[in-house]
């Protein structure tokens, strides 16, 4: 019973808040003033569900008493709001500047030239001021042979080096050394893709050496053990041709139009603001 | 008498001819696959409208095929990432169900906004309505009043297919075609991403199958049936997430509550040859509740299902000590009376309950292999844990991702959801690793379809894993260990061929770490069985161990860690010393690093902050193989 009546004063209190609101925003508007109108009211209602004991999803559904409790808890929360930014508590929240940020861009950004509107003049003049954009990296072609030690990689060297007959050293470099968990034979690979088979130091070390289709070299190290290593063949890094290349670099001029339009807006949109900097000494 | 001498004689020849062939071709019978290949086919960017709707409006499926092959990308939150080693094969699964749509509202699309739900959404775009996440919520669970008629979807799918056959470079870098179907009916996760085999032109000839058309696994496998059927493509389904699918995803009874049979098995076993066994929403391999011997079970752990909703099937452990913190999500598991959840939930117990059922109906359901990949929402499949750039936004790096919310804090609620879970809960996983002959999309979707595959957390350590009847240890360090494990056995996600009498299976494993990561600590076999009241059981065999194995040299301040202990690379012998021939079995392989820092830890000392206590500080980074099953 008693539970009964604290619910009911406390709604005839919210209420008579409201109602005391309504009277206020009819008679005088400040800028200070709360408006509860449907379309916010039924944001509000959508945003704060109660995960534990979601009632009606649907906002039409409601009666009057769950919208004027709902109505209480709109006002409740907008003067808290607006107390915390009279505090300037939103400031120094960076999970709120960050949504609001992102936000902002959404909203700033419109439409930018679409892709088949770019002319082949456009992105000639592009693929000329970002060349080293489009090159084929330095290469390497190799075979090897891997040891779980420098000791046994070193006195295999010497062994193989010397053999003369081709079959033999067939046999060598088949049956040599203990099985490498990727691959034997390495054909124009670049720096990139050997570091994820031999490791930093390893990709170091294979491009450091030379051409050299007669001898093995080595051992080397690499981030999994000591190999021997026969460079067919090394090419330098090369710059490739607009015409091999040319939907990809038509697609990368489009992206930095898309970013450089979005810089732009963002950018003339803070020439709109003064901006005054209290910071001393930088 | 003349006649049996020619014959012998003939014979000769031939096998003379047969052996100088042989010696002339070396290449003659060497064709198995000999290249790793790293990859991810599960990445989300801005045509996802979660991606959208959550902080990823700019960074497209090109961002993040340019990000897979090794370039340099600018994050949504303006940091530059990179990938330390570039992958050979790529797959972005943006979600069927709104596919493209929300970005395209938003940059003005006009077939859409003339429509009734795009005018809407849009207006909900305009005013920052958080209904728009709500019916993208609701489109999941299938509500057919928040749909698109499906033409729409046709220009969609046509550009985003294109583009990806752009960056198709065979040989080099391999972009596969694909999409995630993303049911979750009472916020049970059923969701798989669909990878194509094919090129653009054989794929726009479907429309993408999404969770409006039907939230039924099986509806969806037929739909890949017919797309065989009609273009004489293929694609498969690929699971995910089953830790979080409240038992779902490897269930008793099919979609209409009847128990499984041979027709569900087949199918399933065919369109459905590979399960995601980890990723940023935590682990799958098992469960602590369903594996209790294992000391390594509790790892990346989630509880409950995506939508965290269902609350009521849980129990909260503890309310002192660290679980006073209602947000230590390891205080909570399934009430006594719902822990079967837990075998529908995670790969080990799968694997024994698939046995379970073939006992019965002489099919097994779920013989699949596993892959990891990230579910990455930030067009950036990054899993290392020191270069990590979380699920959403709001874990990008930054010194306040770990206390954010997965997909923002007070997020809208459609469906009794509320907040998803703090960020330091998200793993910084994992990756696909598949043994194929060619970096092409047809070598590895063969590989996936054969299962020969494993997932990893992370790290690229290489994994051999061969079973057969005649190995031994002296196989083990042979030059020839791989050409000896595929003529004399069988790889990860095969059957072992006929037993031979009196023998026992052995198996050849050889794992090399990571080139640019941590060392190994031990090497195991799981195995799983069925008895012959059709319980089934696992047990788990340390088949190789570092011999400082224990130790733990992370520096946790600093966020660094030693390789000065473990090993860089092992390869060994083992042979059941179990085993019944009259009880089937699945072997598969298990391997941990040495402890290094958490992706947390690295974030404590990068931005100088505290974690929570009860956020692990180091953890062991592991492979877990395709199974090698065994049946009488």
């Amino acid at each position: 019973m008693r539970k009964k009546i604290v619910v009911i004063s406390g709604l005839i209190i919210g209420l008579s808040i409201i109602t005391f609101s309504i009277i206020q925003s009819n008679s005088s508007v400040n800028e200070d003033a709360v408006i509860i109108d449907n379309k916010n009211l039924e944001i509000f209602y959508f945003n704060n569900l109660d995960p534990e004991n979601p009632y009606n999803k649907d906002f039409s559904n409601l009666s009057d008493k769950q919208i004027n409790q709902l109505k209480i808890e709109y006002v409740k929360r907008e003067v808290l709001v607006r107390e915390a930014k009279r505090l300037g508590l939103d400031k120094i929240d960076s999970i709120i500047s960050a949504r609001l940020a992102q936000l902002g861009q959404q909203a700033l950004v419109g439409e930018i030239i679409e892709l088949d509107e770019i002319e082949i003049s456009e992105i000639n003049n592009f693929f000329e001021a970002n060349k080293s954009m489009y090159v084929e990296p330095e290469t390497i072609s190799f075979s090897h042979i891997f040891f779980d030690t420098e000791e046994r990689a070193k006195s295999y060297l010497s062994k193989i080096n010397n053999e003369s007959d081709d079959n033999e050293l067939k046999n060598l470099v088949n049956t040599g050394g203990i099985v490498f968990p990727y691959q034997k034979n390495y054909s124009k690979k670049p720096y990139s893709f050997i570091v994820g088979h031999f490791g930093e130091i390893g990709a170091m070390n294979l491009f450091t050496l030379e051409k050299n289709i007669e001898d093995w070299q080595g051992p080397i190290r690499s981030s999994l053990g000591f190999h021997l290593v026969n460079v067919f063949n090394k090419t330098p890094q090369k710059q490739m041709v607009l015409d091999d290349i040319l939907s990809e670099v038509k697609r990368d001029y489009y992206d930095q139009l898309r970013k450089k339009d979005t810089q732009t807006i963002i950018a003339n949109k803070i020439l709109e603001y003064q901006i005054i900097d209290n910071t001393k000494g930088n | 008498m003349f006649a049996k001498r020619f014959f012998i004689i003939f014979l000769s020849f031939i096998f003379s001819l047969n052996l100088s062939a042989n010696e002339y071709s070396p290449a003659v019978g060497k064709n198995y696959p000999d290249k790793l290949l790293w990859g991810d086919t599960h990445l989300h960017t801005n045509e996802s409208a979660d991606a959208w709707s959550v902080g990823n409006p700019n960074l497209t499926p090109s961002d993040a095929f340019r990000f897979a092959r090794g370039e340099e990308v600018t994050s949504e939150s303006g940091v530059r990432a990179k990938l330390r080693v570039p992958l050979d094969f790529f797959m972005v699964s943006d979600h069927a169900t709104y596919l493209g749509v929300f970005k395209r509202i938003q940059a003005g699309d006009e077939d859409l906004i003339k429509r009734p739900l795009g005018k809407r959404w849009r207006d909900y775009m305009d005013n920052d309505d958080p209904r728009l996440f709500t019916e993208f919520v609701e489109g999941l669970n299938g509500n057919q009043e928040v749909s698109f008629n499906k033409e729409i979807y046709i220009p969609i799918w046509k550009e985003i297919t294109e583009n990806v056959d752009r960056f198709n470079q065979p040989g080099v870098f391999t972009a596969f075609i694909g999409y995630e179907w993303t049911p979750a009916p009472t916020g049970d996760n059923l969701h798989r991403v669909v990878v194509f085999k094919d090129d653009a032109k054989k794929a726009q000839e479907i429309i993408p199958f999404s969770a409006l058309d039907s939230d039924k696994p099986e509806d969806l496998w037929k739909f890949l049936e017919n797309y065989n059927k009609k273009t004489g493509g293929e694609a498969i389904s690929i699971s995910h997430n089953s830790n979080i699918s409240g038992g779902r995803m490897f269930p008793l009874k099919n979609s209409y509550g009847e128990a499984i049979d041979r027709a569900y098995a087949d199918m399933r076993n065919r369109w459905e040859p590979l399960v995601e066994a980890t990723q940023v929403k935590g682990d799958s391999e098992t469960h602590p509740a369903v594996s209790p011997d294992d000391p390594f079970a509790d790892y990346e752990t989630w509880e409950g299902n995506i939508g965290r909703n269902e609350t009521d099937r849980l129990e909260r452990l503890s309310n002192t000590g660290e679980c006073a913190n209602s947000e230590n999500y390891k205080c909570y598991r399934y009430k006594e009376s719902e822990t079967d959840r837990y075998k529908g939930s995670y790969v080990r117990p799968a694997l024994r309950r698939g046995l379970e059922i073939q006992k019965k109906i002489g099919v097994n359901p779920f013989k699949f292999g596993v892959i990891g990949s990230t579910d990455n929402h930030t067009a950036l499949a990054a899993s290392a844990e020191d270069n990590f750039f979380g699920k959403f936004l709001d874990s990008e790096p930054g010194p306040g991702r770990m206390n954010n919310c997965m997909a923002g804090c007070d997020r809208p609620d459609g469906e009794g959801q509320g907040d998803l879970w703090r960020n330091w809960l998200i793993s910084a996983s994992g990756y696909a690793a598949v043994w194929a002959r060619e970096n092409t999309r047809e070598e590895i979707f063969d590989a996936m379809k054969r299962k020969e595959t494993y997932a990893t957390t992370g790290p690229r350590m290489a994994v051999r894993f061969f079973g057969g009847w005649n190995f031994s240890k002296e196989d083990s360090y042979k030059p020839n260990f791989v050409e000896h494990g595929y003529t004399e056995g069988v790889p990860m996600g095969s059957d072992l061929g006929p037993r031979e009498r009196g023998k026992s299976p052995g198996f050849l494993v050889m794992v090399s770490k990571d080139p640019n990561g941590a060392n190994i600590e031990r090497v195991q076999i799981i195995k799983g069985w069925v008895d012959s009241y059709g319980r089934s059981k696992e047990k788990i065999y340390d088949v190789a161990v570092s011999d400082d194995a224990g130790k733990n040299t992370v520096d946790v301040e600093n966020a660094t860690y030693s390789n000065s202990i473990g090993e860089a690379y092992i390869s060994t012998f083992w042979e059941d010393p179990d085993f019944n021939p009259n009880l089937s079995a699945f072997y598969y392989v298990r391997v941990l690093e040495i402890p290094t820092p958490r992706w947390t830890t690295y974030d404590s000392a990068v931005f100088d902050i505290d974690i929570p206590s009860y956020v692990p500080k180091t953890h062991q980074e592991r492979a877990y193989t395709s199974s090698i099953w065994y049946n009488p």
